[in-house]
């Protein structure tokens, strides 16, 4: 985890400005720092990867835009998100990156908290409502204001940085804010006197889900090694099934969490996806899965609300081959 | 005819628009002379004197030492400033030693022995070792002196060295210059604007107008009040009454405003 | 003469009219503009810093603030402990250090003679002056995407955006401090006998020295506070790295610990090198 040869090493390197050179063996992923990604690091430490033969470098980066010029650059061939995230721009139908699976899906993990006054979206009228652009919970609040036949029009949006979730949600003027786990249980903790409540919640929508995207050049000349990628993320999620506290044990340190934050976050925030359900979702190559339609829809909410441009078909942005040549 | 030690022919000196010396103007100073260019603040005395140590260079006319034309700065005319004078980094002694630094024909023994001489002939041998920030302003000049000396000047430039000084100090300094002057036997020309200086310390002094410079007056003082000038000379009717007439000279030379 | 007094009684000294102000007393620690010894001043340094964290315990375990935007020092202070022990901080802690001090000489290395040419030749000065005052304006957390287009997620970006936040402030410092050395020194080296070479070397650069190394401990400062916007990339190791991930989960103790983490060897990393420069420079 700390090399301090390497950094001596870049030293040297500074300045050479050449793409490093693909391996045919090793993976490097970027991932938000999100417990649902833990698989990954459980994979690795349980020594999944490399009874495949492949090596896995798993680094953090919140902010998508890194990731999109890592990708660009082909630094890296992995990043985790959600649906709704990939499909933000500047994404067209020539940017790199392809979804080839699913890892975990947002139950309770994300949400719209609001003041103890508000008893429905429709009371949000008009109020101000603080959300980060490009997040799920911005997807749930649009698709629960649909459903009311309002849209984000009718409220008064201020951008914010979800960090910032607990702080913001002690300024009164502030009617609701969308968020996602941890913050979403701690404002409404720390700010008693609102009488904060889950105002819309994942918990009752299917659309929040995380997706592996892969560079299509590597894909194209490497399948067998997404296959393995794949294969030991699934292993990993059976291992969380039959063995939790192990699972949670090794996942831990890598947030720099305590094993009881980590329980507490999985059990209110997130589900893995486990093979046979993720197999669902993408479904094969001659029958699409659930996770088109989910696209679809998701595609539609980001057009509208201006987080994405260009209307993507889920058929160019899922690639069902890889997951397909998975088997338990 | 002899060459003159040191001579300007018909030299003139513009900045952009500004004349220093707009009239093409020429002296001559013999070797071991001391020189005093006296005139108003901003006149452009200064610059003169800048062009002897190649520093400024003339926008005509030629300045030229034992008949060859001067080129740019070197160690055989060396410059005393006001401010600034010695290096705070250096002690006294390294100061000194400085002066020699860039001098190939010396050798370590012989630079060392120089510095010692010329340490001691300022009265500065006792704080070698000093720092100049520990010693007080008018030491500071005469470390600048002895550096001059011991670079191996055979010019010596000062531009209002003692300007800086209180009134004691610089009549300490204006003594001993002089005696060195004569011991030595160098050449100096002197900038300043103090008319009393100017009398006291010089063989010659010459009084230029305001900008644009023209020489005014060239007065021979070593004439009126022999070469040996010891303190209680000051005090003398002589002195006095030369004193009055340099300074009416530069009243006019001041022009109507003043 | 000697009747002067008697005449004009007003003027002697022990008949001074009493309505002149008291002389302040020099020995006084709020003498105006008054000296202070090296002793009373880190005494009063120690004692103003430890006042102010005992007002902080105070505030926060009262609970006029809500600790978990305030907590209090002695739960960060315990955080610390628990990060030492179980997220090798200190290690976190050096890889930062190591960081900050390559980026910081590869930009002084760059620096000190670029900004050194732009005081001395004009040309030099002219052609960079405009591009580094742009460049020097244009926040760095902006160009984060573009520096990974450039350097990928290694350490090289990571340490090209601490080059980024310092090397341009540090040209026109360093061009400023040459522009400072007397011109005087200049023309004396000159006329004795040194050549430009010479004169940069043994005169200029000599009369800088002080004023650089001065500039050089202030940027040290600027380039610590780019870390966190450097170790966010791509990030697995670095203060700032584990600063990002607690407050990511809002564990405002910790984010708290690294910042004094990065404030203490802050701290001592500026005493140290106003060690060096008194010692250094004993001439001022």
């Amino acid at each position: 985890m700390l090399r301090i040869s390497q950094i001596a090493a870049a030293v040297i390197l500074l300045g050479t400005v050449s793409a490093p050179a693909l391996a045919a063996d090793t993976i490097r992923v970027l991932s938000p720092t999100w417990p649902g990604f833990a698989p990954v690091f459980v994979a690795s430490d349980k020594g999944y990867f490399k009874e495949l033969g492949l090596t896995v470098d798993m680094k953090f980066e919140d902010d998508r835009a890194n990731v999109m010029a890592a990708m660009q650059r082909g630094d890296i061939d992995v990043d985790m998100r959600t649906v709704g995230e990939h499909q933000g721009r500047p994404r067209d139908e020539t940017t790199p990156g392809i979804i080839i699976g699913t890892i975990d899906k947002s139950v309770g993990g994300d949400g719209v908290i609001a003041d103890g006054s508000i008893n429905g979206v429709a009371d949000l009228r008009g109020k101000k409502i603080a959300v980060e652009p490009n997040i799920p919970a911005r997807l749930l609040l649009q698709l629960a204001l649909k459903k009311a036949g309002m849209s984000l029009n009718d409220l008064q949006i201020v951008e914010i940085a979800t960090a910032d979730t607990a702080a913001v949600f002690a300024d009164t003027s502030i009617a609701a804010v969308g968020t996602y786990q941890p913050f979403q249980s701690q404002a409404i903790t720390i700010s008693p006197a609102r009488k904060g409540k889950v105002l819309v919640s994942s918990v009752d929508s299917e659309i929040i889900i995380d997706v592996i995207t892969a560079r299509q050049d590597d894909l194209k000349t490497n399948p067998k090694k997404y296959q393995n990628f794949l294969t030991g993320i699934y292993k990993a999620i059976k291992f969380f099934e039959t063995n939790p506290a192990e699972f949670i044990a090794l996942a831990a340190p890598h947030y720099n969490l305590s094993e009881d934050e980590v329980t507490d976050i999985i059990a209110t925030s997130l589900a893995y996806t486990p093979l046979a359900e993720a197999k669902e979702m993408i479904g094969t190559p001659g029958k699409p899965g659930k996770l088109y339609g989910i696209f679809d829809t998701v595609m539609q909410l980001n057009l509208e609300n201006g987080a994405a441009e260009t209307k993507l078909s889920a058929a160019s942005q899922i690639d069902p081959s890889v997951l397909a040549a998975v088997s338990p | 005819m002899i060459e003159p030690y040191l001579a300007f022919h018909g030299v003139t000196k513009r900045f952009g628009d500004l004349d220093v010396v707009a009239q093409p103007f020429s002296i001559t100073v013999e070797r071991n002379e001391f020189v005093v260019f006296l005139g108003p603040s901003g006149c452009g005395k200064t610059t003169l004197m800048r062009m002897i140590g190649g520093l400024e260079t003339p926008s005509s006319g030629a300045i030229c030492l034992e008949g060859l034309p001067v080129g740019g700065p070197d160690h055989r005319r060396g410059m005393v400033f006001q401010s600034y004078s010695s290096f705070p980094w250096l002690t006294v002694a390294e100061n000194v030693l400085f002066g020699m630094r860039y001098r190939k024909d010396l050798t370590e023994q012989q630079k060392l022995a120089r510095r010692d001489n010329y340490l001691e002939l300022v009265g500065l041998y006792e704080f070698s070792d000093a720092y100049p920030n520990k010693v007080s302003g008018g030491m500071r000049q005469r470390v600048a002196i002895a550096r001059t000396l011991a670079a191996g000047s055979d010019v010596m430039l000062m531009d209002e060295p003692f300007g800086a000084l209180d009134a004691q100090r610089r009549e300490r300094l204006q003594v001993e210059l002089r005696a060195i002057q004569r011991r030595d036997a160098k050449t100096i020309v002197f900038v300043t604007h103090d008319v009393e200086e100017a009398v006291f310390l010089a063989d010659r002094v010459i009084v230029f107008s305001k900008r644009p410079a023209r020489v005014m007056a060239d007065i021979d003082i070593t004439d009126r009040l022999g070469a040996e000038r010891p303190l209680e000379l000051r005090d003398s009717p002589e002195f006095f009454q030369l004193r009055n007439g340099v300074l009416r000279l530069l009243r006019e030379a001041a022009g109507d405003e003043e | 003469m000697t009747d002067i007094s008697e005449t004009a009684p007003v003027t002697a000294p022990d008949s001074r009219p009493a309505a002149t102000a008291p002389r302040p007393d020099p020995s006084s620690i709020w003498a105006f503009r008054g000296t202070l010894s090296r002793r009373a001043q880190i005494g009063i340094g120690v004692g103003t810093s430890v006042g102010l964290l005992l007002i902080w315990e105070a505030v926060a375990r009262i609970g006029l603030v809500n600790t978990t935007f305030l907590p209090s020092p002695s739960t960060v202070l315990s955080s610390m402990l628990m990060m030492v022990q179980k997220q090798n901080l200190l290690q976190h802690a050096g890889i930062s250090t190591l960081r900050v001090w390559v980026a910081f000489s590869l930009a002084a290395v760059m620096a000190i003679p670029i900004g050194i040419l732009m005081s001395s030749y004009r040309v030099v000065g002219a052609a960079l002056e405009p591009i580094i005052d742009f460049i020097r304006y244009l926040p760095v957390p902006a160009l984060v995407p573009l520096s990974i287009i450039w350097f990928g997620v290694g350490e090289s970006t990571k340490l090209y955006l601490l080059w980024l936040g310092t090397f341009f402030q540090l040209v026109l410092l360093v061009a400023d401090d040459m522009r400072r050395v007397p011109h005087e020194y200049i023309e004396i080296a000159h006329t004795l006998g040194a050549n430009t070479r010479q004169t940069l070397r043994d005169v200029a650069f000599r009369a800088m020295l002080p004023g650089l190394v001065d500039n050089l401990r202030i940027t040290l400062g600027w380039c610590w506070t780019y870390l966190i916007i450097a170790e966010i990339v791509a990030a697995d190791s670095g203060i700032g790295f584990v600063i990002w991930t607690a407050r990511r989960y809002m564990k405002t103790p910790e984010v708290m610990a690294g910042v004094v983490v990065i404030g203490v060897i802050g701290l001592v990393t500026d005493q140290l090198l106003r060690a060096i420069h008194r010692r250094a420079f004993r001439y001022l």
